[in-house]
């Protein structure tokens, strides 16, 4: 018995035996319900795996442990046979940058568009419970700050920060955000590197069947290097409305200040 | 019968008794209040101080609170305070000859805690030990090696010899010296590393890995690679970059060369002759 649902996300039905199995992009996880536990397998494989490409396949095939490499087992007591499969953004903020740095001028405004990787969360139970989560696609660690000794650790975007959306790359496991940038500073602004903190937004599901965030506004203004990140209540607007699909891991605030712009010198002498 | 109870009575009702009672309770009182006000306020600076500072606050409130009262004691067991105070300081004077070890780690324990070079927790690096710091104490700094073997070092060694504290900054260099054979292409050995140190997750994206070329060795051109890491997964990258670089090199055909040693027998000299001889069945 195979089905082939529309989303990779959603509840899924997986009877005590049964396995169900997940190939989104470069990740195949396989999940299999045993009498008093969860077992779940799964693999990267960058090299191989067609991007753009995803299915959920539910099938009784057997879960053969060899195949995958990391295996881990969740003792489950309840006999519930529903599990629920959702994305979720990146635990920590995710660095892009421009195809090429471009500047906005001193009181200008800019509009870009970053994807930023994407979770896979497995959570069982009422009210649902996380069991597991796994990125997708393992993003590089990388460093914003203005020292090695000063900033904070964040993912390094795969994709670039882009002025056009129809240039953005649009993957089933990358969630898009629209950034309006304010320049009220009387100075030009040279974007070089774009820090977005993920773990504040939300994740929402158009109709387009795309992943967005909220639109964030991150407002430079002079003699600081913080930066004032407003969040909107929802995606860009769109002909209609957006299903909310996951919470924010860390609750965002009115007034933030962030570090969102700032390039790191490095000296180094050996 | 009566009479021993009368005197025994008597003998509780004496004021030197009565005085000891009262100072035996009131180190009692003082142990507990000690205890009491220290763990208030290592909770009250929780969130300003750092664990490190909070147990040194706790140690200092709790011996200095218990020897307020232990001196309160003395004074009510009928001491004279000043002559105390006196004989205090002749015998530290004789103690300071005896002790001169203790005393320079003593005084070498609070110069370290003041410059705050390490904290419980960290790791620290001095010679060829390299270990976790566990505590922090007035006369020494005991560590856990990563053998799980316990190393106490003398204060007074630390303020005398470099160490280096290898979990100070968030971020860590990882630098590899990679020799090359002379026949290959620097550029293309560094775009292969550059490639490799991208792949994996673990190398930083920012601040980049650098590549320098660092001459023309015995037998090899020798480059160092440096490599921009979280310090928690330091041990990781090195291990997953050294086995990735090996590999790529490996596919890529590029020598990594050991060290070779030429023979000549002077510019003069024809090449020495080399015979291929057969080996015959039955000979050694």
């Amino acid at each position: 018995m195979k089905e082939i649902t529309d989303d990779w996300w959603g509840e899924f039905s997986i009877k005590s035996g049964a396995t169900g199995h997940w190939e989104i992009g470069p990740l195949r996880i396989a999940i299999q319900r045993q009498a008093l536990e969860w077992i779940v397998a799964y693999e990267h494989n960058e090299t191989t795996a067609d991007e753009q490409a995803w299915q959920s396949v539910y099938s009784d095939l057997d879960l053969n442990r060899e195949d995958f490499a990391s295996v881990s087992r969740y003792v489950w007591q309840s006999e519930t046979e529903q599990i629920t499969v959702l994305p979720a953004l990146a635990d920590r903020a995710v660095v892009s940058r421009p195809f090429t740095p471009f500047t906005v001028p001193a009181g200008g405004r800019a509009t870009v568009y970053v994807s930023t990787p994407l979770w896979f969360v497995l959570a069982s139970g009422s009210p649902a419970e996380t069991l597991f989560e796994i990125p997708i696609q393992r993003p590089s660690d990388t460093w914003f700050g203005p020292s090695t000794q000063q900033g904070e650790a964040c993912y390094a975007s795969r994709t670039h920060a882009r002025l056009n959306l129809e240039n953005l790359i649009v993957d089933p496991f990358r969630a898009i955000t629209q950034v309006h940038i304010h320049n009220e500073a009387p100075i030009p602004l040279l974007i070089e590197r774009l820090n977005l903190p993920v773990p504040y937004l939300s994740l929402f599901h158009t109709q387009a069947g795309n992943l967005w965030t909220e639109t964030v506004t991150v407002v430079q203004t002079q003699g600081t290097s913080l930066a004032k990140f407003d969040i909107e209540a929802e995606p860009p607007s769109t002909p209609t409305t957006a299903k909310l699909l996951s919470v924010p891991r860390r609750n965002p605030h009115k007034g933030m200040l962030i570090s969102a712009i700032s390039v790191l010198t490095l000296q180094g002498f050996d | 019968m009566e009479d021993l109870l009368g005197s025994i009575t008597n003998f509780f009702q004496t004021q030197q008794v009565l005085n000891v009672v009262r100072a035996i309770l009131i180190i009692i009182g003082g142990f507990v209040i000690a205890r009491l006000v220290s763990a208030f306020l290592v909770r009250a600076t929780r969130s300003a101080l750092d664990h490190h500072r909070q147990i040194i606050l706790k140690r200092f409130s709790y011996y200095a609170i218990l020897s307020l009262f232990l001196i309160t004691a003395l004074i009510q067991l009928g001491f004279d305070l000043g002559l105390l105070l006196g004989t205090a300081g002749v015998l530290t004077v004789a103690l300071a000859f005896a002790a001169q070890t203790s005393m320079s780690n003593l005084i070498s324990g609070l110069f370290l805690i003041g410059e705050n070079s390490f904290q419980i927790g960290d790791t620290i690096q001095i010679g060829s030990t390299v270990g976790e710091v566990l505590e922090i104490d007035l006369l020494s700094v005991k560590l856990r090696k990563y053998d799980n073997t316990f190393v106490r070092l003398p204060n007074e060694l630390l303020i005398k010899t470099e160490f280096w504290t290898l979990t100070k900054f968030p971020l860590r260099r990882l630098d590899l010296h990679i020799g090359v054979a002379y026949k290959e292409d620097i550029g293309r050995v560094r775009e292969i590393l550059t490639k490799v140190a991208d792949k994996n997750p673990l190398s930083l994206e920012e601040p980049r890995p650098q590549f320098s070329f660092q001459g023309f060795g015995d037998s090899a051109l020798e480059t160092q690679f440096s490599i921009w890491v979280l310090k928690e997964n330091y041990l990781l990258l090195n291990n997953s970059l050294q086995e990735e670089i090996k590999l790529a090199f490996d596919a890529a055909g590029i020598e990594i060369p050991f060290p070779h040693r030429s023979l000549y027998a002077g510019s003069m000299t024809d090449p020495f002759p080399v015979r291929v001889v057969a080996s015959e069945p039955g000979s050694v």
